[in-house]
């Protein structure tokens, strides 16, 4: 079956805006049940190819597929399978929690019950299961991320791109999300972290990509680019200055 | 047309007879009425822009310096006036031209005082919208729930109402006692305008009509200025934590109301229909609505301020009624999508993050609009009914009419919001959808009106296509809207038609700056030397020529005039073409048996000589060919492809050649064939030479 076969591929993917390269002609694979760290700079391309891989963007050359699903033909299936969780949001601000789950789900054209489900055991995990039916515009930052992830996993993708996952929680909220990550790397899934902060993904993920300038620098486990160093940050400091 | 109609009434007024017929004096009241009532809002509705989130943070970082409530005050005044005082100068100027030239006081006097009266108009109006605007929304933010918001916003939208009649109260007792205005609120400026003014222009009591505007400003301004400080402070949020229970009655009313919808769509529908019911904005924009819709029909209507003469007949009314709803609707529907852009640009990602998601959120929002603004407009189509504005016969094929024009205008205002994206920054896209987008609600308002005029009913015919045209227009607009949003770039908000639609209204609007206001202001060498000739050589040099030769040398870094060797081949073939079209369209003239000025423009030989004739053909020439082939093709290089910058440069030309049908394909064949040349060339001189040429045989022939 198409389904069960190898992970993200991505064939000298590029994306110009104007005059700029946000990305250069990558090509990388990413195998199923990895959880993967997207570092870079700021502006070094990591929420492009996040936005080119989950169909929200169209490259301006280059091919990509996603479980075997290529980015240009089938479109809406890469959608179906893959959730976003954008760095910048905008949640309806007159909403309640729920309701604005509701609606995102709907978009994704889920049933009553399953939407039902999802909510109350994503809202557990995250802690704000007793803040159902508040309105959006009264939320801490904090807790709109927490809705913003709800909404990415509420209908259990397959490939999940987090771009700054936990950059708003507080300490008790970023473990939350550490944990709903590992879970995920028992299945077969893929998790893909873009973030600036290196403490984010060292201990959470399996592979690193390191991406500047929209290049490829590195790609591989963490533990082949961390060589003999003691941190993830000492190495990646080095790595930079070799370059 | 509306340029060429413009240029058409200039060049009457040139030909000789100075003075043109007078308009009804009470016609120019209500348009400065209009006029006044619009600068009022202006601010009032930028003012909105400060209480939104975005702002909310910038507030917070002005306030954190040591910047005061009071500076902000000031700063927003400056923004108003220096945004809006050249955009209501240069309406308010064109609107009110044809006064120009009446009264007792002569042309000259009179011009200078109209001017002067209009820009302290302006100025009045924009100084006590922007320090009015922040009472209001001060006043909004404090309530407590939604109904006593929606109140507030209602009694706000009342009393600009109100000022109408006070209008028309004052204008008919001039004399009487004017004490009690100075107590009452601000929505009674434009009343209060309109007696200075009526005081000032036609000199019955200049001073009284002084005072009180002085009283009037102290009044407005100190009261804004002593609230400065806490309108601006961060302390003034919305604190209220509404629970929103999923089973309470509010929210049954909505899935009852809702489930006409189709299955598909209705989840979705519903959320936003939620969210802009518990949003305030929504509430005030359409009461709002209402308030200019009855404005419009006040200020129009011989029931209104045209009560003193004689009733209009019952299609006129009804013409009044039709253009008042559809226009004031418009307003509605645009400010909504204009808003919805801002502020759920981030969101976009989301919704296109899930399959299909482009289509589905569209037409969910369609929906919404719909949910929000037809009931309104049906409501105000049945009271207008009921008090006999409208016969009863009339009111089902308005309400069809309004309904399938509403429709419309929801998908017409997305598809524009869609295509061109509007960021809390670019306030001059916001003015380009604007203007796009009020041009196309114009001609859905004038094509009914024209048929009730013409026909004095609606006729079922007219329903039947009129609703068919619409229905394939809205069709269109959705699908641009659904592939828009597929197509726009997340990361710049653009899309490939963006950046092309962009530009083509960005140079339409400088175009039309060109074209017709530049030249407006040089009336006045004519007024003092009524030399007509030197007035058309001085005026268009100065304020046409001279800036775009600067421009193109310095700007564009091209040089003005060049003409290679290699140029010469392609200019005569230019010239051969040209000369073969004229052939071809005088022969079909001379077929259809037509009068040849229908293919020239026709001169009036025996007014003047034959020099200045060449003269002044010669010179017209050449600013044409700085414009059309000079300015479009520069500033559209890189922006456009070749044919479609030669497609449109010679659209614009054969407009301003308008005399008839065969003229107009005329002049866009021969526009296409010099905007080939200036392709090929990439310079000026073959063009002018050409054209220069072609003009100097056909005057040849005629004269």
């Amino acid at each position: 079956m198409y389904y069960l076969q190898d992970g993200i591929k991505i064939n000298s993917l590029s994306k110009t805006f104007a005059d700029v390269k946000a990305l250069d002609s990558i090509t990388l694979k990413i195998n199923r049940g990895k959880i993967v760290g997207l570092v870079g700079k700021n502006g070094a391309g990591k929420s492009t190819l996040v936005r080119l891989l989950s169909g929200v963007m169209k490259p301006t050359s280059g091919t990509a597929t996603i479980l075997g699903f290529d980015i240009h033909s089938n479109i809406d299936d890469v959608k179906r399978i893959t959730g976003l969780l954008p760095e910048e949001y905008a949640l309806y601000e007159k909403l309640s929690i729920f309701e604005y789950v509701e609606f995102i789900a709907k978009l994704y054209d889920l049933s009553d019950n399953i939407i039902e489900d999802r909510f109350n055991e994503l809202s557990k995990k995250l802690d704000i299961m007793n803040l159902r039916n508040r309105m959006i515009e009264t939320l801490s930052k904090g807790q709109k991320q927490k809705v913003a992830i709800i909404t990415s996993l509420i209908h259990e993708p397959d490939v999940v791109f987090f771009d700054e996952p936990i950059s708003n929680l507080d300490v008790q909220s970023q473990r939350v999300v550490k944990q709903i990550i590992k879970e995920y790397r028992n299945s077969s899934k893929i998790i893909i972290i873009a973030t600036h902060l290196l403490s984010n993904i060292e201990t959470s993920c399996d592979d690193i990509i390191i991406i500047d300038a929209g290049k490829i620098l590195f790609n591989g486990s963490i533990d082949e680019f961390k060589k003999s160093h003691d941190t993830l940050e000492n190495a990646y400091l080095d790595y930079l200055e070799e370059i | 047309m509306f340029f060429g109609y413009i240029l058409r009434s200039l060049f009457d007024l040139l030909r000789g007879e100075i003075i043109i017929v007078q308009p009804p004096i009470s016609i120019f009241y209500s348009i400065l009425a209009m006029f006044s009532y619009f600068t009022l809002f202006a601010p009032l509705l930028s003012a909105r822009v400060i209480y939104d989130n975005g702002a909310k943070s910038r507030r917070e970082v002005a306030l954190n310096t040591p910047v005061s409530g009071k500076d902000l005050l000031n700063g927003n005044l400056l923004s108003n006036l220096s945004f809006y005082l050249p955009f209501f100068g240069m309406i308010g100027t064109l609107v009110l031209s044809p006064f120009i030239g009446t009264g007792i006081f002569g042309p000259m006097a009179t011009a200078i005082m109209l001017f002067t009266v209009l820009s302290l108009l302006i100025i009045i109006g924009l100084v006590t919208g922007s320090l009015i605007s922040p009472v209001i929304f001060f006043l909004i933010s404090k309530q407590k729930n939604d109904v006593s918001r929606a109140m507030v916003t209602l009694l706000v939208s009342a009393m600009m109402i109100i000022s109408l009649p006070l209008l028309r109260f004052f204008l008919d007792n001039t004399t009487g006692d004017l004490g009690l205005i100075t107590y009452l609120p601000f929505t009674i400026a434009a009343s209060l305008m309109m007696y200075i003014l009526y005081g000032t222009i036609v000199a019955i009591n200049p001073i009284t009509g002084l005072i009180l505007m002085l009283v009037y400003i102290m009044v407005i301004f100190v009261n804004g200025w002593w609230r400065a400080d806490s309108l601006y402070s961060l302390s003034d949020e919305i604190s209220s934590i509404d629970n929103t229970e999923p089973g309470s009655k509010k929210s049954r009313t909505i899935d009852v109301l809702t489930s006409v919808i189709p299955k598909k769509y209705r989840h979705l529908s519903r959320s936003i229909i939620r969210a802009s019911i518990r949003d305030v904005e929504h509430i005030s924009r359409l009461s709002i609505g209402v308030a200019v819709t009855i404005f419009m029909i006040f200020a129009m209507s011989s029931r209104g301020l045209f009560r003193g003469t004689n009733t209009f007949p019952e299609e006129v009314e009804l013409a009044v009624v039709i253009f008042s709803l559809v226009i004031s609707s418009a307003s509605v529907i645009f400010i909504d999508a204009s808003s919805f852009t801002i502020q759920h640009r981030d969101m976009l990602t989301l919704i296109k993050s899930a399959p299909d998601g482009a289509r589905k959120f569209i037409i969910a929002k369609i929906i919404q609009m719909l949910y929000f603004i037809l009931p309104v407009f049906v409501t105000i189509i049945i009271v207008l009914g009921k008090t006999g504005f409208i016969s009863e016969g009339n009111q089902l094929p308005l309400m069809v009419i309004m309904g399938i024009t509403l429709i419309a205008l929801i998908c017409i205002s997305l598809a524009i919001y869609i295509i061109s994206p509007v960021d809390n920054q670019e306030d001059i896209t916001n003015f380009i959808n604007l203007l796009f987008f009020y041009v196309i609600s114009f001609i859905l308002a004038t094509a009914p009106v024209i048929v009730v005029i013409i026909f004095a009913k609606i006729t079922n015919y007219f329903i039947l296509f009129y609703s068919l045209i619409l229905l394939v227009i809205s069709i269109i607009s959705v699908f641009i809207a659904i592939k828009g949003l597929d197509e726009m770039d997340i990361e710049t908000l653009n899309s490939r038609y963006s950046l092309k639609f962009m530009h083509v209204v960005k140079t339409l609007s400088l175009f039309f700056i060109m074209w017709t206001i530049l030249p407006l202001f040089s009336l006045q060498y004519l007024l003092i030397t009524s030399d007509v000739i030197g007035f058309l050589i001085i005026s268009s040099l100065l304020s046409l020529s001279i800036p775009l030769v600067l421009w193109r040398y310095h700007i564009m870094n091209k040089p003005v005039f060049s003409f290679r060797k290699s140029d010469t081949a392609i200019t005569l073939k230019g010239l051969f073409l040209m000369y073969t079209v004229a052939f071809i369209m005088y022969l079909i003239v001379i077929i259809i048996d037509l009068n040849s000025n229908t293919l020239f423009m026709s001169i009036n030989a025996d007014i003047y000589s034959k020099t200045s004739i060449f003269i002044l053909v010669i010179v017209v020439l050449i600013i044409e060919e700085f414009i059309f082939r000079g300015f479009i093709f520069d500033f559209s290089e890189n922006r456009l492809d070749g044919w479609e910058i030669i497609i449109f440069s010679s659209l614009l030309f054969s407009v301003t050649h308008f005399i008839s049908l065969i003229s107009l394909i005329n002049a866009f064949v021969q526009g296409m064939i010099l905007g080939y040349v200036r392709i090929k060339t990439g310079s000026l001189s073959p063009v002018i030479l050409l054209h220069l040429v072609y003009n100097i045989t056909v005057l040849l022939l005629i004269l």
